[in-house]
């Protein structure tokens, strides 16, 4: 009996320091097979866009064009550029297009993009004609400078700001050479071609890529798709901030009633 | 004290040891058990044979986890150079695409990959390697391009949309494999040279901001299913939103609440014998706008919504996923800033993204 007990005690003994040992171990080794987990993985890569620093604002943005570096962060934003007060009868008078018409500023900013193109998409309801024009900034005091012909056409534009301030606008050169993508003519009125239209030459029916498979559209609400040129596009700059100023001139091609007629106007800029 | 109860208590002593003796062994038994169980991962990993189809990227007792092999020979004779088509000389910057030839440069890319290749991180490429990896790194596939100067890309974007295919050998026929599926971003910066301070060379980390990672989370969208072509008039309705971060296979099947996805299986040529493999393929979506979500998501069984209802509530549940700006407003249009905001964020701080799987 003593022999026994002395034999367990001793196997005792040796169990217990293996046990010890091993679970010791299992200490030490758990952590390395998660390690060992860990590290058994797939990784499914792939490259990510870099975004276009390219917006559209309404008026003024603060910006030093000596060192082409915006001056703080505000801008105009997009929906300030009010279309209210639209008097088909009244604004100013174009000859050679034989209509009436009303100016609004915008301007395209943005850092690094070399060159741009503008896009417009627009319903059709009014039957109203728009272009778009490089426009001249002028501040306070230098329109206060100018003589009659220089004030002659500047538009007003007073900022959102805490102090507003007024800034003046004017159309420089010619409209911006551009073309259409799915127009068609069809008794005098200008449309976007819709369900089971032929295109013309150049044109290209874009149905679908608006309204999908749904084919309940009134021939009005077919908007017209149109973007500037891309032989002369739009220059920003390669490296540094830029600030374009824009006129969108809406000639009111004779219409001599005011009505409750809507149109949705969409001006994009897209680097080209 | 007279001897009988002596006895009784060296008898006492005895049991006592017995039963003490009885419990290490259990124990001895356990800890053992522990043990061969760690080393035996350990074993299984360090396997290292050739293959022709198909490379073992995670190696259970249970399962083994597999991609399609995409190297030519040329790589594994050579390992790193270029594979034969397009592909990979280290430092010229190039994006390899394993299965065009057109494919663009994409800055970054090499300095990406040696990151990638590099300790932590430790990766092995697909391209590069016919071994046995612990760690594999492949190409999403994107199956969207972008034009810039009449040149394609395949970039990660707002609209982009895509596939990653892996494949599980169930060992036993009822394997239940828990799969991790994150995703993580990576940026790529010049810093000064530390040989030559006047030069700059190219280096890509990781992205530690977690507002950025955050907002990955909600849109690189990853789902179990998808349906239709693609087009204007059928478009991708998608299903099984993966929201939490798990991918669970049980049996063959992809556990998901809106409806378990029985795996197709496939027969593949590993190490020269024909297995049969789960096929597992997710869809990924980086939806255009916060509009193109909420206007898609499916409520009533009968509308054709492009995105299942669970959206609607990982999108309720994660604001800082989705929003950058305007969290807490409920204006459409508000919301929709705050989704391009937070596309904006990522496009500035992250210049390629990794989604990782990994066995839990």
């Amino acid at each position: 009996m003593e022999r026994k007990i002395i034999l367990y005690k001793r196997l005792h003994w040796l169990f217990g320091v293996i046990a010890f040992l091993l679970a010791l171990a299992s200490v030490v080794t758990v952590p390395v097979m998660a390690w060992f987990s860990l590290s058994r993985t797939l990784g499914a890569y792939a490259p990510i866009a870099k975004p276009e620093a390219l917006f559209i604002g309404a008026g003024h943005r603060d910006f030093d064009a000596v060192n082409h570096v915006f001056t703080g962060d505000y801008f105009e934003n997009i929906r300030y550029l009010y279309f209210e007060g639209i008097d088909v009868g009244k604004g100013a008078y174009d000859a050679v297009k034989g209509s009436n018409y009303y100016d609004y500023v915008f301007c395209v900013f943005g850092k690094a993009i070399p060159y741009y193109k503008l896009q417009l998409a627009y319903t059709t309801n009014n039957q109203f004609d728009y272009e778009i024009f490089h426009a001249a900034e002028y501040t306070a005091t230098e329109y206060g400078s100018l003589d009659d012909a220089g004030k002659s056409g500047c538009i007003e534009y007073v900022t959102h700001t805490e102090t507003p301030e007024t800034y003046y606008y004017k159309a420089t050169g010619s409209a911006l050479t551009g073309s259409f993508l799915n127009l068609k003519e069809e008794n005098g009125e200008k449309l976007g071609l819709t369900v089971g239209d032929t295109a013309g030459a150049g044109m290209t029916n874009l149905h679908e890529a608006t309204y999908g498979a749904y084919v309940n559209v009134q021939k009005y609400a077919e908007p017209l798709y149109w973007q500037s040129s891309s032989v002369t596009k739009e220059v920003g700059h390669a490296q540094k901030d830029f600030i374009n100023y824009y006129i969108l001139r809406v000639y009111m091609n004779g219409k001599t009633e005011n009505d409750r007629e809507t149109d949705v106007i969409c001006i994009a800029a897209k680097s080209a | 004290m007279n001897a009988e109860t002596k006895s009784m208590l060296k008898n006492k002593k005895f049991v006592g040891s017995f039963i003490m003796l009885c419990l290490l062994f259990a124990l001895l038994l356990i800890s053992l058990f522990i043990v061969f169980n760690s080393s035996l991962g350990w074993f299984a990993v360090s396997g290292s044979a050739s293959v022709t189809d198909m490379q073992i990227i995670v190696n259970r007792f249970d399962y083994e986890l597999l991609v399609d092999r995409i190297a030519s020979t040329t790589a594994f004779d050579n390992p790193g150079a270029p594979v034969a088509g397009a592909n990979p000389s280290v430092g010229d910057g190039e994006f390899d695409r394993i299965d065009s030839n057109s494919d663009p440069v994409y800055p970054g890319v090499s300095p990406f990959k040696s990151t990638l290749a590099a300790s932590p991180y430790s990766y092995s490429f697909a391209e590069w390697s016919t071994n046995d990896a612990s760690k594999l790194a492949f190409e999403l596939v994107n199956e969207t391009q972008t034009t810039i100067d009449s040149v394609h890309y395949r970039y990660l974007m707002p609209g982009a949309h895509g596939t990653l295919t892996f494949y599980l050998r169930d060992r036993t026929g009822s394997t239940v494999a828990d799969l991790a599926l994150t995703t993580n971003s990576f940026y790529y910066t010049m810093i000064p040279d530390p040989e030559d301070s006047s030069q700059e060379i190219p280096h890509v980390e990781e992205v530690i901001n977690d507002t950025v990672n955050a907002l990955l989370r909600g849109h690189m969208l990853f789902f179990k299913s998808r349906t239709g072509s693609g087009t204007v008039a059928d478009p991708y309705v998608y299903g099984g939103l993966v929201d939490n971060e798990l991918l669970q296979i049980d049996s063959g099947v992809l556990l998901d609440d809106d409806g378990n996805i029985t795996l197709p299986t496939v027969t593949k040529n590993l190490k020269g014998e024909d297995v049969t493999c789960y096929q597992i393929t997710l869809y990924w979506e980086w939806p255009l706008t916060y509009g193109e979500i909420n206007d898609n998501i499916g409520v009533a069984a009968s509308q054709t919504k492009r995105y299942p209802a669970s959206l609607r509530t990982y999108m309720d549940d994660h604001r800082d996923f989705f929003f950058l700006t305007n969290q807490n407003s409920s204006d459409p249009e508000l919301l929709s800033d705050g989704y391009n905001d937070g596309d904006q964020l990522i496009g500035e701080n992250a210049n390629f993204l990794v989604a990782f799987i990994s066995p839990l």
